[in-house]
């Protein structure tokens, strides 16, 4: 077993006096694509936020490759949920994807030959090759959700944390995105994906963990069906078997 | 109305000397704000534009009573005010525009009180509020010139920073910028940009100069940085001719100014509209032109 890219121990969250998550602990491997689930408003962003230090912790470490995460910033990458990138802003795709440069460039400093490596190396790796003069004002979901893709990728991070990337995107788009993250955790990466959808996460992911203030539930996608992660989404999880009958488990090619 | 070489042999003649400051302190302020609307227009801080115009009322009328300089007193009263509104908005609980509405409104308020205790103070409210292009003098052109070369030299150093934030807070934020800085920073560029153009085109009028150029660009342009130059020039160019016609019949400058801004706006707006429209014509029969390419070598 290799040792965890993201660990996170006892990780505690108040948000407005609330105790939105206590005591996590969560450890994702290189190579891992896990899929976050939870009910709605359970603090699946809240999570990724906190593990990015978007919001203060009230106790706990977050640590990459066994160093803290504030201390390494750049080795967390972080897709936000489309709505948060202004999209009417008159950038190219190749200016966005720079960008999330801007941190590591270091200020007062134009994009150098390095830069532009990473840049280009990003922008083939989320297949934008042809797309990369385009103003992004033009692009349909599934490209802004590459472009976002490209923009983290440009810092080669070792960790991706990506909320909900498929909120707005189409199957056949979905599906292409799915098997862009399984590449990228085959290369090395740790991948965690908050979502909504149970049958993408057992379809696409290597890992299924469940938020209730802490992970209440980490399983193999083989091991479960949908009925099961559906009930354990509703609370409901006992009244159900935990692996999914043959024909329920097999999706429509 | 004068022709057009009548008005260029007016700004060379010695016994108009404030006509040729008074296009060069125009032509200053529609380049400053035309660079610095771009930032404005493209964050949709408009609305926290005009109240930094507005509060920037109080440091004047301080500065008029204790008899301090103007343009120091507007910039300390508009910063002080975007820092406040920057430090309430961090409270979840109140929009951003409640917090400007609240000390925009509470500046100007305190403005005129504090000019209404000062003696014969009628006459200069006026100028606040609509400028006073007359009374341009060489050192205002000079401090202008000085004040918006400095506003653009720190828009260029911290440009992608600037514009990181504005794109993606939450991804800048993550990045490890200091993004409450960065607003303070453009604000403070904003309030600056508002001191420098207050003389010649006022305090009621100067949110046109830092909009219009940007917006007008906008819909003309497909990258910032060629927004950032298309935006100044366009606001010269209106500038000139609207000093030009305010010159010729008579007409109060920033009210025309403003005017032709609004003119060229609707020109731009149009050429763009029929241009979308000939450009989609010309795509069909494909029922869209947006993502019609995108997705298909994806697949």
């Amino acid at each position: 077993m290799t040792a965890p890219r993201l660990s996170v121990d006892d990780l505690t969250v108040r948000l407005a006096g609330r105790h939105i998550i206590t005591h996590l602990d969560w450890t994702v491997r290189s190579g891992e694509f896990v899929a976050l689930i939870g009910p709605n408003g359970v603090g699946k962003t809240t999570l990724l936020r906190s593990i990015l230090g978007l919001i203060p912790r009230a106790g706990g470490n977050i640590t990459v490759d066994g160093e803290h995460a504030s201390r390494v910033r750049g080795v967390l990458g972080y897709v936000p949920q489309k709505h948060h990138f202004a999209w009417d802003f008159p950038l190219t795709v190749e200016d966005a994807v720079m960008s999330g440069r801007t941190r590591s460039m270091g200020w007062l400093r134009r994009p150098r030959v390095a830069d532009w490596r990473r840049v280009n190396q990003a922008i083939e790796r989320a297949d934008l090759g042809r797309l990369r003069r385009r103003p992004i004002g033009e692009l349909s979901g599934g490209q802004r959700q590459r472009v976002l893709l490209a923009r983290v990728l440009a810092n080669e991070p070792k960790v991706l944390l990506l909320d909900e990337p498929f909120t707005g995107v189409d199957v056949p788009t979905q599906d292409m995105l799915v098997e862009l993250y399984r590449q990228l955790a085959a290369d090395g990466l740790g991948i965690v994906m908050s979502t909504h959808d149970v049958l993408g996460a057992l379809d696409g992911c290597s890992r299924i963990c469940g938020l209730r203030g802490r992970i209440a539930l980490d399983v193999d996608p083989a091991d479960v069906g949908p009925e099961y992660l559906n009930a354990w989404l509703r609370g409901r999880e006992d009244s159900v078997p935990r692996q999914a009958a043959e024909t329920t488990k097999a999706r429509p090619e | 109305m004068i022709a057009p070489w009548e008005f260029v042999q007016d700004l060379f003649n010695p016994n108009l000397g404030f006509l040729l400051r008074a296009l060069a302190a125009v032509v200053i302020s529609s380049v400053v704000c035309g660079v610095v609307g771009c930032h404005v227009v493209m964050r949709g801080m408009v609305f926290i534009g005009d109240a930094v115009a507005h509060s920037v009322f109080p440091g004047l009328a301080v500065a008029f009573v204790v008899g301090g300089n103007m343009m120091l007193g507007g910039i300390i009263a508009g910063v002080l005010t975007a820092v406040l509104v920057a430090i309430f908005s961090q409270n979840r609980k109140l929009s951003e525009d409640s917090v400007i509405g609240i000390f925009f409104a509470g500046a100007f308020a305190l403005g005129i009180v504090i000019i209404s205790r000062a003696p014969g103070y009628s006459g200069s409210v006026e100028d606040f509020l609509f400028g006073s292009i007359v009374g341009v003098s060489e050192r205002d052109v000079l401090w202008g010139a000085v004040a918006g070369a400095a506003l653009i030299v720190v828009l260029a150093l911290f440009d992608k920073e600037i514009v990181a934030v504005g794109v993606d807070r939450e991804t800048a934020r993550a990045m490890g910028l200091p993004v409450l800085a960065l607003d303070i920073l453009l604000s403070v560029v904003v309030t600056v940009s508002v001191v420098v153009s207050l003389q010649t085109i006022g305090n009621v009028l100067v949110l046109a100069l830092i909009v219009i150029p940007a917006a007008a660009s906008r819909l003309m342009c497909t990258r910032f940085h060629t927004m950032m130059v298309v935006s100044p020039v366009f606001a010269a160019v209106c500038a000139t001719t609207g000093l030009y016609i305010s010159w010729s019949i008579d007409l109060p400058v920033g009210g025309t100014i403003v005017l032709t801004m609004v003119a060229a706006f609707l020109v731009c707006w149009t050429l763009t509209a029929l241009r979308g429209l000939a450009s989609s014509r010309a795509a069909s029969p494909a029922p869209s032109t947006l993502g019609a390419g995108g997705d298909s070598h994806a697949s």
